[in-house]
């Protein structure tokens, strides 16, 4: 999974460590999840951090983050009932993230889908 | 609104993108007194190549001064990410220090022409603004080519290109990760991730090797570009060294994994198969121009047989088939970050001239941008022909997604061409193919590349997606927003270059 290395949890100017973590750390919640995230860190990284890689549901597909520059769309989460990039969007504290679940165009697909809240947990 | 806000969104110059290219473009024509407004997707300047640079992420809080970056988290960071990310430090400082309205976190959606000028049309925290000036420079950068593989829309799949912004951006890195596909960034990206304590367990590369055609591309600028030749090598070695598996000539690649990606399945040279478990998948195949505000302009666009892309035409001074519309940087065609900046400037002197602003003494600069774009020019033919995209040597295959946003395979393409579609936007009528959030970005050349193959046509008269505004997902809220704004004079009209449109 992916982990924070140790030049970015420092800064490069002084040999202290980046000024008290507990000031940079915020929570805030992805499908009901608590998650940890630095202030600053787009929800993107933040879920990916805790190792959260599935983001929502496309037409029965899993979707997960994929280019992180703002172009594919993929990553898209629902904010306050509005769908928004992850990787664009910053984490702030107490935020409510849920997954985007969408189905596809099909006739024969159910008009919603109930998404599974234990099935993010990876 | 108020008379100031007003006065505040007319523009003698608008660039669009903050990248090498638009930093340069914007600074240079700063220094001759024009107004300029800089509008950028991203919360800092310095596109995705210096992304995250101006604060350099978590990592520092460095007033921009490389020499400040001595203790050891510095170094680490300098160790990490390459010695090249860290050049785009002065332009980036430059900009900082300039007198550019730049703009931060704005969506561009729809850039039309309002009489002689251009209007350029934006959302910002979920509320838009229209804006114009006399001139635009499109610096719109490039993006990673799609690489439609099966199992690439599997979560845990992301682009070599989105692994990197993850390290620059926050210091982040996983190990337990294969690498597909072809391409310097993809070898850069390696040694970034062995530098970082996270050897991929694999490099599965699909290109295939030196060989006549890439030599002789190289041959009248190897002088000028002896440096990242050495620099490839030494990267070359670095993989090597660090003992990460290569597979090379691969073909069939299939990323398995049921609702995330858990491992890739390759044929490689000599047509032996491998299966290698992981948990991250990195895919590259070469870069492309972001093509999306010139397309939606509908500018003169042109296939090139080398890249195999579609560019838009300009001239020696950067200017589109409309006069008042500059495409500068990766945006006309791949010229890679240092020629950006000089095509930036290129671009910006040839618009500033046409404003009116006397630009003589810049003329000997001007043979100098134009002598460097044009050797990046070649460089990046020699790179093409190294690295050529996987859609040339290798079909995609039936089953596989081609259209991520609305799940249309391979197969459905060509049944397409079966039923007699001759190019992109009937699939769209037929498939909703390209006509999901991300606009057909990543899968419009795929589609192109599909129906080419299927019809047995030259590529060059496949033609591309219509692009229409808006460029990017809008809410009915933000269009509401616009009301706000001063109404325009006259009807706003798109540039009338003829296109094909029944296609």
């Amino acid at each position: 999974m992916f982990k924070r290395l140790h030049f970015a949890n420092q800064s490069v100017q002084t040999t202290e460590p980046q000024s008290g973590t507990a000031d940079d750390e915020i929570t805030f919640s992805f499908n009901q999840q608590v998650v940890t995230a630095r202030r600053g860190d787009t929800v993107a990284t933040a879920l990916l951090l805790n190792n959260i890689i599935r983001f929502g549901q496309r037409g029965g597909i899993d979707k997960g983050p994929f280019c992180l520059m703002g172009a594919c769309y993929e990553c898209l989460v629902q904010v306050n009932g509005r769908s928004q990039q992850a990787c664009m969007l910053e984490a702030v504290q107490d935020m409510q993230v849920m997954p985007l679940i969408l189905c596809n165009h099909d006739a024969d697909s159910p008009a919603t889908t109930e998404h599974d809240p234990d099935d993010n947990s990876q | 609104m108020t008379a100031n806000a007003a006065a505040d969104s007319s523009f003698e110059l608008i660039v669009i993108g903050a990248g090498p290219a638009g930093m340069a473009a914007a600074t240079t024509a700063a220094d001759f007194g024009c107004s300029v407004c800089l509008l950028d997707e991203q919360p800092t300047a310095g596109g995705q190549i210096y992304r995250s640079l101006s604060r350099a992420g978590p990592t520092n809080r460095v007033n921009g001064d490389s020499g400040a970056w001595k203790n050891t988290a510095g170094k680490q960071a300098i160790e990490i990410l390459g010695k090249a990310y860290f050049s785009g430090l002065p332009l980036i400082e430059k900009l900082s220090a300039a007198n550019v309205h730049t703009v931060h976190g704005a969506c561009v959606w729809h850039v039309g022409l309002n009489g002689e000028d251009g209007v350029v049309t934006y959302s910002r925290q979920q509320h838009a603004s229209r804006i114009s000036g006399r001139h635009i420079i499109i610096a719109s950068g490039a993006m990673e080519r799609p690489m439609p593989l099966p199992g690439w829309t599997l979560p845990g799949v992301l682009t070599a290109g989105a692994g990197q912004i993850l390290l620059k951006t926050d210091g982040l890195a996983t190990d337990n990760s294969v690498l597909i596909g072809t391409g310097p960034l993809l070898y850069y990206f390696a040694t970034q991730l062995i530098r970082s304590g996270c050897k991929p367990k694999a490099l599965i590369d699909t290109g295939n090797g030196v060989n006549r055609t890439a030599i002789r591309e190289l041959l009248p600028v190897a002088l000028h570009y002896y440096r990242p030749l050495l620099t490839g090598l030494s990267m070359l070695s670095q993989i090597k060294r660090a003992g990460v598996n290569c597979y090379s000539g691969a073909s069939a690649i299939e990323i398995l994994g049921d609702s995330r990606a858990s491992g890739v399945r390759c044929h490689y040279t000599g047509g032996k198969q491998i299966n290698i478990d992981c948990d991250f998948v990195f895919m590259h195949d070469g870069v492309i121009p972001n093509t999306h505000i010139s397309r939606s302009l509908q500018l003169r666009h042109q296939w090139n047989s080398v890249h195999h892309y579609h560019e838009p035409a300009i001239n020696d001074g950067a200017v589109s088939s409309q006069s008042n519309i500059s495409i500068a940087g990766d945006g006309s065609g791949i010229i890679g970050a240092e020629a950006s900046a000089q095509h930036g400037k290129l671009a910006s002197l040839t618009a500033l001239k046409s404003l009116g602003y006397d630009t003589e003494g810049q003329s000997k600069n001007r043979q100098r941008q134009i002598n460097a774009v044009g050797r990046a020019r070649q460089f990046q033919r020699f790179l093409a022909r190294l690295y050529p995209p996987l859609i040339t040597t290798e079909p995609v295959a039936d089953n596989t997604i081609v259209c991520r946003c609305e799940q249309v395979t391979a197969a459905e393409i060509k049944r397409c061409v079966e039923l007699g579609c001759t190019g992109p936007n009937q699939t769209k009528a037929y498939t909703r193919c390209g006509m999901g959030p991300c606009q057909g970005r990543y899968c419009g050349l795929t589609v192109a590349n599909i129906i080419a193959r299927e019809s047995n046509l030259p590529a060059e008269t496949i033609g591309t997606f219509r692009v229409r505004s808006p460029l990017k997902p809008v809410t009915i809220a933000e269009l509401a927003s616009l009301a706000d704004t001063p109404p325009t004079h006259t009807q706003m009209t798109t540039a009338t270059h003829t296109n094909d449109d029944s296609r």
